[in-house]
C-alpha cells in the first residue's frame, strides 16, 4: 500500500462543517454597499464615536473608514510600525477608496493611534472639506456639554459646507433612524442569551455594513437578516460548542474566521464593530432639550471605549453579562501595540476568576503565523470542551 | 487495534505507536521535520510502522498534533499539543500538575487538575525567544553542537547575561561577545539564563502548582533544566524521552476515542 | 542555595521596608546637607534634597497623598496642601538607580506585555511590590498619551481608589478653557473631600506666583543654556526635569532654577576666561533620553565623540505667563498650551523655534519602545524637518527597559551622524 491509496482509503476528519451559503440579505448587503462605495456622496470617518447623524442630515453618507483586510504596505510607508494594525488598515483602506464620491472625512482624538492616523489623513485629504471633533474621556455633566457644543459646531460647519441651512427637524429623523437600526441590531444579539442560531461574524459583518450603507436602506438589509435569522431559528439548527465572549480590540473578520472553524461559538463582543456599536443606553426621544444635547447623552452615556475614563467601572458589570449569556471561555484579544487595552486588559485578566480567559494577540489582518494564533484558539476550545 | 499518535513540529517529528491494548509503545521515531513537512510525516510513519512490524492498515486510529497536524492526510483527528503534552505527561506520572514543554517555535506551560484535565495553559508571545528555535539560532551564532551545550555550560560558573529579548538582536548581541572574546562557556550560560527568564516568566503568569514535568526537545538539555530549577524553586521531572511526550499523548487520545 | 535564597528574600524584605520609611530619606537628605555627596551644581544638591523630602512627605503622610500624573497641575495640589507621587518619575529614578528590571519582571509577570510604556510598566511593577506609598486618591490629566490615563485609572480600579481626571481638550478655544476650569473646580472640591481640608483662595495665588516665578527662572536658565560655552548638556538637565512634572506650585522651584542660571553663568564667564572651546557639534534632543545605568550611555557617546545634547524638548517654556490674579485660568492655559499635545504642527513648530534659538547643527528624535504618541509622530518630524533643511538623526531605544536596546546598533548610527555632520 502507498501513501496515496492510504490517503484515498481513510477520509480526512473534519472538525468543523461550515456551510457557505449564499444568503439573499448578504446579496442586498453586498450590494448596498458597492453601491454606497461608488455611486454616493460621502464623509469618512473612523471613531464610533461619530455623530453620524449630522453627516446624515446634511445630506450626506456617514462612511466608516474601516480597515481594509489584507497587507498594507502603502500604509507603512507612512504610519510607524508600533501602531496598531487597525489604523494602517484604515488607511490602506483610505488610499484604495475612489476619491472621486468622497467629499472630505471628520476625525476624531480616540487615541494616539487614531491621532497619527488623523495627521496622515489630513495630509491625504488635503483638498476635501475636513473636520475635527475633540471627544472628551468621560460623561461627567461638564464633557456632555463641551460635547453637545462640539457637535453644534460640527453640524454648523458642514451645513455651511454644503450650502444650505441647518435643520433639526431632518437631524432629529436621522436620529429616529439609526435609533431604530441600532436597536433591531442589539435585539439580535439579545437573542443570543438562547441558542445561537446566527454566527458571530454574520452578526458583526452587518454591524459593520449599518456603519457604512444609509440608515434608511440598510433597514431593508436588516428586514432580509432578521427573516433569515427567523428562518434559522424555525430550523432549529443552531451552533453547538463553546459560548464565547470576545472582549479587547477590534478583531478582523480573519481572525473571528478561525475561531469559528475550530469550533467556537461567537455569542457576544464588546467591540465598536460589533455589539458596543449597538450597545446603547436608551435615551427618551425628543423633549424640550436641545437635539445636540441629546446627542452628547446618547454617545458618552454609551458603553465605553477603553480610552474613556469609565471604561475600567464597567468591567464591574461585565460580571452580569456574562451570566446572562451563558458565556463558557473570555477571548481577551489585543491588537500589537493597542495600548487601551493592553493597560485595561491586564486588570480584566486578573478580575474574571471563574470563567477561562484566553490571550491573543495578534494582527487585525490576520495574515502571516495564523497557525500560532489557530494552535491557541484549539487548545482553549479544547479545555473548554474537556 | 494499535494506534498511532504524530506530533509534527517545526523543527521535529515524532511518531508513538501503542500496541493493541494501548498500553505499551511498540514504536517511538523522532525524525527532523525539515523543509517539507510532508515528507518528514511520510518518512516517520514508514519507520514507526517497521519499528513496531505493523502495516498501515492495522493501525485503528491516528491522531495528528503540532503545527503540521493540518497537512497530514491521513488522520482521523487533529487535537492540540497543549491537550496531548497535558494528556501524555499525565499518562507517564498522574501525579503531575504542570507541565512545561519547549518546543521549537513554542514554549507552554499546561496546568492539571487531579483527573489530567487541561485547566489553564500559557503560550510564549509570538517571538521565538525562548523556545529551542532560539537554542539553535544560538548555536549556529556560537559553532557549538546543541548535544554539547550542557557539558559546556558546566565548565564554568561565570555567566554572561545577554540582555536582548528578540531572537535576532540577541543573535547579534552574541556575535559581538564572541567578537569581544568572551568565553564561549560563559556565553552558553547567558543564553541558558534568556530562556529561563522567559519561561519564568510564564510560569510566574500562570502560577506553578503541583509536581511540574518537562517536555519537549529542550528537555534534554540538562543546563536548561537545572538552571530552570533553581530560578523556580521546584523540583523538575524529566520523562526518558521528553521529546515524544505530545506524539505519545496525540496516541492516548487516539485510543480513547 | 537554600540558605542563600532566604538570605536574599530576607534583604530583599528589609531593603523594601527601609525604602518605605520616612527617616531612611531624612538621613539622605542629611547626608547631602552635610556635603557627603558630592555635585557639579548647588543646584542639584538643592533638587536632590527637595526630591528627597517629597518622597519622605509621602510615607510620612500617606493620609493625604495623591498619585499625580507627568502634566497633571501641581500648583493646585500645593495649593491644598496634599502631598504627591509621582509613580512616572518614580519609574526613572527607579532606573537611574538601577533596579528597574526586578519592578519590570513584576509586572510582566503580571500580564503586562512588553510593548507597552516602560515608564508605565516599571510603575506598575513598583506598586506590585509595594515599594511605593499607597494614595488616597489618582489625579491624571490627558496629556500626552493614552498610556498616562489608562494606567492610573488601572490603579484607581485596583486599588478601589477615585480616580480624578483632568480631560484636557485638544483644541484652544474658549469652550475648551471653560471646560478645563470647570474640571479643576470639581478636582479641587473632590480633593478637599479626600483630605479634609478645604483650600483657602489666596494659597491657589501663591501657588500660581509661584510657578510663574518657576517660569521665570526656567527660561532664564534655557538662555544661558543658549550660550555656546555653557557646560550644561541634556546628561545634566534630565534631573531637573522634575522639577517641571513635580515642582511647579512650590516656592522651591524657583530658587533652584535661580541657582542653577547664577551657577551657569559663573561657569560660562570662566570658560571664556579659560578660552575653552565650545562643543563642535551642537544636538537638540527629542524625547526623553534613556534613563537606566549604562555603559555604553548614548549621551555620553556623543560628548566622546565632540558632539552635544545642549537642549532637550522638555525644558521648553511653551506656556505664557500666568497670572496669580486668575488662578485657575492660568492653570487651565498652561493645560491647554502643551505643544506636544494636540495636532503635530504645534510639536514642529516649537521644534523648528528650538532649533533656531538653541542654534543646534541637528536633532536626534528617541523613539522610547511603547510610545505610541512620540513614536507615531517620526514620520510628520522627518518630512518636516527635511523640508527645513535640519539633519536629524532617529535613534530606537527605551528610557527605562535596557532590554529593547542594542548599542552597536546606536553606534553606527550615531557615527554616520556625525560623519554627515562634519
Amino acid at each position: 500500500m502507498n501513501w496515496e491509496t492510504w490517503q484515498r482509503a481513510t477520509p480526512v476528519a473534519q472538525s468543523h462543517q461550515d456551510e457557505r451559503q449564499r444568503e439573499e440579505y448578504l446579496e442586498l448587503l453586498e450590494r448596498e454597499e458597492e453601491h454606497t462605495r461608488s455611486q454616493l456622496e460621502k464623509i469618512a470617518w473612523l471613531c464610533s464615536y461619530t455623530p453620524v447623524e449630522i453627516i446624515a442630515a446634511c445630506g450626506l453618507v456617514p462612511y466608516r473608514l474601516l480597515a481594509a483586510e489584507g497587507q498594507t504596505l502603502r500604509a507603512d510607508t507612512i504610519l510607524h510600525p508600533t501602531l496598531c494594525s487597525y489604523v494602517r488598515g484604515a488607511l490602506e483602506n483610505a488610499l484604495a477608496i475612489d476619491a472621486r464620491t468622497l467629499q472630505g472625512a471628520v476625525l476624531l482624538n480616540s487615541c494616539n493611534a487614531a491621532g497619527h492616523l488623523q495627521h496622515a489623513l489630513a495630509a491625504l485629504y488635503s483638498q476635501k472639506f475636513q473636520y475635527f471633533l475633540d471627544l472628551p474621556h468621560s460623561n461627567s455633566d461638564a464633557a456632555i456639554y463641551f460635547w453637545a457644543n462640539e457637535l453644534r459646531q460640527f453640524h454648523e460647519t458642514l451645513a455651511c459646507y454644503r450650502g444650505i441651512p441647518v435643520c433639526l427637524d431632518a437631524l432629529q429623523q436621522q436620529m429616529d433612524l439609526y435609533r431604530i437600526n441600532r436597536e433591531r441590531l442589539a435585539a439580535l444579539y439579545a437573542d443570543r442569551k438562547g441558542e445561537v442560531f446566527v454566527r458571530g461574524s454574520a452578526l458583526a459583518r452587518l454591524v459593520q455594513a449599518s456603519m457604512v450603507i444609509p440608515a434608511a436602506r440598510f433597514a431593508k438589509v436588516l428586514d432580509l437578516f432578521e427573516a433569515f435569522a427567523e428562518e434559522q431559528k424555525e430550523r432549529g439548527k443552531y451552533y453547538g460548542g463553546p459560548r464565547l465572549f470576545l472582549l479587547g480590540s477590534i478583531m478582523g473578520a480573519a481572525t473571528m474566521e478561525i475561531i469559528e472553524t475550530e469550533g467556537g461559538i461567537l455569542v457576544l463582543d464588546d467591540l465598536c464593530t460589533g455589539y458596543r456599536a449597538v450597545n446603547f443606553k436608551a435615551v427618551p426621544p425628543g423633549g424640550a432639550e436641545s437635539p445636540y444635547l441629546s446627542l452628547a447623552r446618547f454617545y458618552l452615556g454609551r458603553s465605553p471605549c477603553a480610552r474613556m475614563k469609565d471604561s475600567f467601572a464597567a468591567l464591574d458589570r461585565l460580571e452580569q453579562l456574562l451570566l446572562d449569556y451563558r458565556i463558557d471561555g473570555v477571548i481577551l484579544y489585543y491588537l500589537k501595540f493597542c495600548d487601551p487595552w493592553y493597560y485595561l486588559g491586564q486588570l480584566l485578566k486578573e478580575r474574571i476568576k471563574h470563567i477561562p480567559v484566553l490571550i491573543l494577540e495578534g494582527e487585525y489582518t490576520g495574515t502571516g503565523r495564523s497557525g500560532q494564533l489557530r494552535t491557541r484558539i484549539a487548545a482553549f476550545l479544547e479545555m473548554l470542551k474537556a | 487495534m494499535p494506534v498511532a499518535g504524530m506530533d509534527i513540529g517545526s523543527l521535529s517529528t515524532e511518531v508513538v505507536i501503542l500496541d493493541q491494548e494501548h498500553k505499551h509503545i511498540i514504536a517511538a521515531v523522532i525524525l527532523p521535520t525539515g523543509a517539507s513537512s510532508k515528507t518528514a510525516i511520510n518518512r516517520a510513519m514508514e519507520e514507526a510502522l517497521r519499528q513496531s512490524g505493523l502495516s498501515f492498515a492495522q493501525l485503528e486510529r491516528i491522531v495528528a498534533t503540532g503545527y503540521g497536524r493540518v497537512s497530514v492526510p491521513f488522520i482521523h483527528e487533529k487535537v492540540t499539543e497543549i491537550t496531548c503534552h497535558g494528556r501524555g505527561a499525565y499518562h507517564l506520572d498522574p501525579s503531575v500538575r504542570t507541565v512545561i514543554d519547549i518546543g521549537g517555535q513554542d514554549s507552554k506551560v499546561i496546568c492539571l487538575n487531579a483527573q489530567g484535565k487541561v485547566v489553564d495553559f500559557l503560550m510564549n508571545e509570538k517571538c521565538a525567544a525562548g523556545t529551542g528555535r532560539f537554542l539553535e539560532v544560538m548555536c549556529q551564532a556560537l559553532e557549538v553542537d546543541l548535544n554539547d551545550f550542557s557539558r559546556l555550560a558546566a565548565q564554568t560558573n561565570k555567566t554572561v547575561p545577554i540582555s536582548s529579548m528578540c531572537t535576532v538582536f540577541a543573535e547579534s548581541e552574541v556575535v559581538s561577545l564572541i567578537a569581544e572574546g568572551y568565553p564561549r562557556e560563559q556565553i552558553i550560560r547567558g543564553i541558558i539564563a534568556s530562556i529561563v527568564e522567559r519561561t519564568e516568566l510564564m510560569a510566574n503568569r500562570i502560577g506553578i502548582v503541583g509536581k511540574v514535568m518537562m517536555t519537549g526537545g529542550v528537555a534534554k538539555n540538562r543546563a536548561v533544566v537545572e538552571a530552570l530549577q533553581e530560578k523556580l524553586g521546584v523540583k523538575i521531572i524529566v520523562p526518558q524521552e521528553p521529546q515524544v511526550v505530545g506524539a505519545l499523548g496525540a496516541a492516548l487520545l487516539a485510543a480513547e476515542m | 542555595m537554600v540558605m542563600d535564597g532566604l538570605k536574599a528574600k530576607t534583604l530583599y524584605s528589609l531593603g523594601r521596608q527601609l525604602l518605605r520609611h520616612p527617616f531612611f530619606y531624612f538621613l539622605c537628605q542629611q547626608a547631602i546637607r552635610h556635603g557627603l555627596v558630592k555635585y557639579p551644581y548647588a543646584a542639584r544638591r538643592m533638587l536632590i534634597d527637595y526630591g528627597l523630602g517629597q518622597i519622605k512627605e509621602a510615607f510620612q503622610h500617606s493620609d493625604k497623598l495623591v498619585w499625580s500624573s507627568a502634566f497633571f497641575p501641581t500648583e493646585i495640589l500645593y495649593a491644598l496642601g496634599v502631598t504627591h507621587f509621582s509613580p512616572e518619575v518614580a519609574s526613572a529614578v527607579t532606573a537611574s538607580l538601577g533596579f528597574q528590571e526586578q519592578f519590570l519582571a513584576a509586572a510582566e509577570s503580571r500580564w503586562w506585555g512588553r510593548d507597552n510604556c516602560s515608564f508605565h510598566r516599571c510603575a506598575m511593577g513598583g506598586a506590585f511590590l509595594n515599594f511605593f506609598p499607597q494614595a488616597k486618591a489618582f489625579c491624571a490629566s490627558t496629556h500626552l498619551c493614552d498610556g498616562a490615563v489608562l494606567l492610573f485609572n488601572n490603579l484607581a480600579a485596583r486599588y478601589r481608589r477615585p480616580f480624578l481626571l483632568l480631560d484636557t481638550p485638544l483644541k484652544q478655544d474658549r469652550g475648551a478653557l471653560n471646560y478645563v476650569i470647570q474640571q479643576l473646580r470639581s478636582i479641587i472640591a473632590s480633593l478637599e473631600e479626600y483630605s479634609g481640608k478645604k483650600m483657602q483662595a489666596h494659597r491657589l495665588e501663591e501657588a500660581v506666583a509661584h510657578a510663574e516665578a518657576a517660569r521665570q527662572a526656567l527660561v532664564e536658565v534655557n538662555r544661558l543654556r543658549r550660550e555656546p560655552l555653557s557646560p550644561f548638556s541634556t546628561r545634566d538637565a534630565v534631573a531637573f526635569l522634575y522639577l517641571y512634572f513635580n515642582g511647579l506650585g512650590s516656592p522651591v522651584t524657583p530658587r533652584i532654577y535661580h541657582t542653577l542660571a547664577e551657577e551657569l553663568q559663573e561657569k560660562i564667564n570662566a570658560a571664556a576666561e579659560a578660552s575653552l572651546r565650545p562643543p563642535r557639534i551642537r544636538l537638540l534632543w527629542l524625547h526623553i533620553p534613556p534613563l537606566y545605568r549604562s555603559n555604553n550611555n548614548m549621551l555620553a557617546y556623543l560628548e566622546a565623540k565632540g558632539a552635544r545634547a545642549v537642549f532637550e524638548e522638555f525644558s521648553h517654556v511653551y506656556w505664557e505667563p500666568m497670572d496669580p490674579a486668575r488662578p485657575l485660568e492660568s492653570i487651565a492655559r498652561r493645560m491647554l498650551s502643551h505643544f506636544i499635545y494636540g495636532p503635530v504642527e504645534r510639536r514642529l513648530k516649537a521644534i523648528k523655534r528650538m532649533v533656531e534659538d538653541l542654534k543646534v547643527d541637528g536633532v536626534i528624535h528617541f523613539s522610547h519602545w511603547g510610545c505610541r504618541q512620540n513614536c507615531g509622530s517620526v514620520k510628520a518630524i522627518r518630512d518636516y524637518l527635511k523640508q527645513e533643511d535640519i539633519p536629524l538623526l532617529l535613534l530606537d531605544g527605551d528610557c527605562i527597559d535596557s532590554r529593547n536596546y542594542a548599542f552597536g546598533q546606536v553606534q553606527t548610527r550615531i557615527d554616520g551622524f556625525l560623519e554627515m555632520l562634519a
